[in-house]
């Protein structure tokens, strides 16, 4: 059975509607579970209660790159393919990726203040996750810029493209250069381990509840943009017969 | 000399008088959560940034299910 059934519509609709709710279910219990947890996990001795930022920020950042990482191959998918499922679900992660990567810069700027002493820093991973905000941004203007939605999809795919460079900065940035943004506090390190398990086990419960509340987000615009290119392939029909 | 020995004693008595009362006071805890307006706002501002995105994502699916809906049984076609 080949996976590229999936790129079509009707067979996506179907594959997914039964799995909106359990995902909303889930991911609203993991976020409670996970939050409730890490709001009540004592202060870090250098940090203080400041560590319960992490349980955010961390999660969103993540999001906010892997979201973009998703896009690009959906749209490489999209442009040599031809499946419109693929720039749909490009076109739908978007808004869902801008909108974790806001959390991550907002989220680590109030953590930065207290703790470095500044909001805002011209640091390498903290530029690069601003300049991959504004790819995303980009991206969703194009597709409401240009009317036909072939030619908004080919172009826009084109654009996440050109943004994936900072994507990857975002992510490896800390390895490159030595700037105030500290190394990934989860990756294995020749240092050994660099977060308390206080810390550790609800962070990674946090991460699993945003990627499933996220995957539950993507799911209802994927199937929204489904249906709005439907109700344009109607009217097109219409004016057609008419 | 016995005088101004006498006054280093007792300059080095008051010095760790100082000191004592100095690591008193930084012992003493701190009434309150210093950062727990930073942790606020974060989870503040996440959570309004989410139910935006939530509520926006949900509107435009219930809006195009309808137009849908609606299109179809006025006869336009079949999704």
């Amino acid at each position: 059975m080949s996976i590229w059934r999936y790129a079509n519509p009707a067979e996506f609709m179907r594959i997914t509607a039964p799995l909106v709710v359990p995902l909303w279910v889930l991911a609203g219990l993991l976020i409670a579970a996970g939050i409730g947890w890490g709001l009540s996990v004592p202060a870090d001795y250098q940090q203080g209660s400041t560590v319960k930022i992490i349980f955010l920020h961390v999660p969103a950042a993540m999001l906010a790159i892997n979201t973009y990482a998703l896009m690009a191959v959906a749209s490489v998918i999209g442009l040599v393919r031809r499946h419109h499922v693929s720039f749909l679900i490009a076109k739908a992660a978007a808004p869902i990726g801008a909108a974790f990567t806001a959390i991550a810069i907002i989220t680590g700027a109030v953590w930065g203040q207290p703790i470095w002493n500044t909001w805002w820093e011209w640091d390498a991973r903290l530029t690069s996750v601003l300049i991959m905000f504004f790819f995303y941004l980009g991206y969703m203007a194009l597709w409401a810029a240009i009317e036909d939605p072939d030619k908004a999809a080919d172009l826009s795919a084109v654009l996440c493209l050109v943004g994936v460079i900072f994507a990857f900065l975002a992510r490896y940035a800390v390895r490159f250069w030595t700037t105030l943004h500290q190394d990934s506090s989860l990756s294995a390190v020749e240092a050994g381990q660099r977060i308390d398990d206080a810390f550790r086990t609800p962070l990674y419960l946090c991460m699993v509840a945003f990627y499933v509340l996220f995957f539950a987000i993507l799911l209802v615009r994927a199937r929204t943009e489904i249906r709005l290119r439907r109700l344009r392939a109607l009217h097109v029909a219409q004016g057609a017969y008419a | 000399m016995t005088c101004l020995t006498g006054m280093a004693a007792m300059a080095a008595g008051a010095g760790q008088v100082v000191a004592q009362a100095a690591q008193t006071v930084e012992s003493v805890p701190v009434v309150g959560d210093p950062y727990v307006a930073y942790v606020f706002a974060a989870y503040i501002s996440t959570a309004v940034i989410l139910a935006g995105l939530i509520w926006t994502s949900l509107a435009a699916s219930r809006r195009a299910r309808r137009a849908l809906a609606r299109d179809q049984t006025d006869g336009k076609g079949t999704a």
